[in-house]
């Protein structure tokens, strides 16, 4: 049976995981009847109302990325967020990530490869939640900013003591002017905020958070309408590993 | 005979629209609002699919596909989790206890549903 927890036993990160899954559930059914109303699923729109809806679609759409994002902004940076480090198999949660989003990339027509290593792989010493988190943001940004026909290719690799989660896209790139802005909070890449209306410019901002606190850092090699290639470097579990 | 989803949603709202367009599409709908009553159905009804939410009253549904799994009727029953609880454990716990397929609900549409449902059972 569910164990249920009654408010005042909540933690502050279950209460706005909370209010955050209600939030979502909520945009979601105003999400589906503004699909159908645009599906013609109850009768046809004029081109003025048809405007409108596509208009309610963006905002619904931008509202669902903060209530998402606001989450995990408070699980990274919120001072009693603490880092619960172990060894961890980032095979595997890299796995659950990739299978987490192929009916997303796959209804989207976009091709993702995940290049998986064999035989032994170095453990990473690290908090799996959080790391998700940047996996999950790395991914989705991959694909919400590719176009049908695109690729996405996940990749593992290791360089002395450190592992390197790779996801590189062949979407719509990043200037270079802008580069040194993109893990900045609220900042959007023009090309991005106009491929994707409902991006609120978090994400980037907390991945880069959260692989600070593994002592790990990002690297961002892009060019412009050719795609990008965003690199995690995460320490390996040495046995003795320590923050 | 068209094909018989079962829809386990506590949200009205949610349930109903999922409902309406599965059965546009020319299947049979059947929605329940907890765990237990998802047991049930899945031991009285002859299903082709399961729709599972996992914060629902009663019996969440990790357990619910758990017990199903342990059920004659449905232990090879394709059982979809649709959910907005989007974190790495809930994905993990669901694969475990036997989930099919884990769709994050804010990020399909619904059209996006009846293809999934299409993919695992075909056309109604």
């Amino acid at each position: 049976m569910a164990e249920y927890k009654t408010p005042e036993n909540l933690t502050r990160e279950e209460t706005l995981s909370m209010i955050s899954h209600e939030l979502r559930t909520s945009l979601t059914a105003s999400k589906w009847m503004l699909e159908m109303l645009q599906d013609g699923d109850v009768g046809e729109l004029s081109p003025t109302q048809k405007e409108m809806i596509n208009k309610l679609t963006t905002s619904n759409a931008r509202m669902m990325d903060v209530a998402t994002n606001l989450i995990m902004l408070s699980r990274a940076s919120s001072e009693e967020s603490r880092y619960n480090m172990e060894s961890i198999d980032i095979v595997n949660v890299i796995d659950s990530v990739v299978f987490e989003f192929g009916s997303e990339a796959f209804s989207q027509h976009i091709e993702m490869i995940y290049v998986k290593p064999t035989g032994d792989f170095p453990k990473v010493f690290g908090d799996e939640s959080k790391l998700r988190i940047v996996f999950q943001n790395l991914i989705d940004n991959a694909i919400k900013y590719s176009k049908e026909g695109d690729r996405v290719v996940v990749s593992l690799s290791q360089k002395e003591d450190m592992v390197i989660v790779t996801v590189k896209d062949t979407g719509i790139g990043i200037a270079d002017k802008d580069l040194p802005l993109v893990m900045s909070q609220f900042y959007r890449a023009p090309n991005a905020a106009k491929k994707a209306q409902a991006g609120s410019g978090i994400g980037l901002y907390i991945c880069a958070r959260i692989v600070e606190g593994h002592k790990g850092k990002i690297d961002i090699d892009s060019s412009l309408e050719h795609g990008s290639a965003i690199s995690v470097y995460l320490p390996t579990f040495t046995g003795q590993s320590s923050l | 005979m068209s094909k018989k989803i079962l829809i386990v949603e506590d949200d009205t709202f949610i349930q109903e629209l999922t409902g309406k367009k599965l059965e546009k599409a020319g299947y049979t709908v059947i929605m329940v609002q907890n765990g237990q009553d998802a047991i049930k159905a899945a031991e009285e009804e002859d299903l082709d699919l399961v729709i599972c939410d996992l914060v629902i009253p009663h019996v969440d549904g990790f357990e619910v596909i758990t017990k199903l799994r342990g059920l004659e009727k449905s232990k090879n029953l394709p059982i979809v989790v649709f959910s907005n609880l989007a974190d790495g454990d809930a994905l993990g716990k669901a694969t475990a206890a036997g989930a099919t397929k884990f769709l994050i609900k804010a990020n399909f549409s619904l059209s996006d549903v009846v293809n999934e449902v299409e993919n695992l059972i075909g056309k109604a």
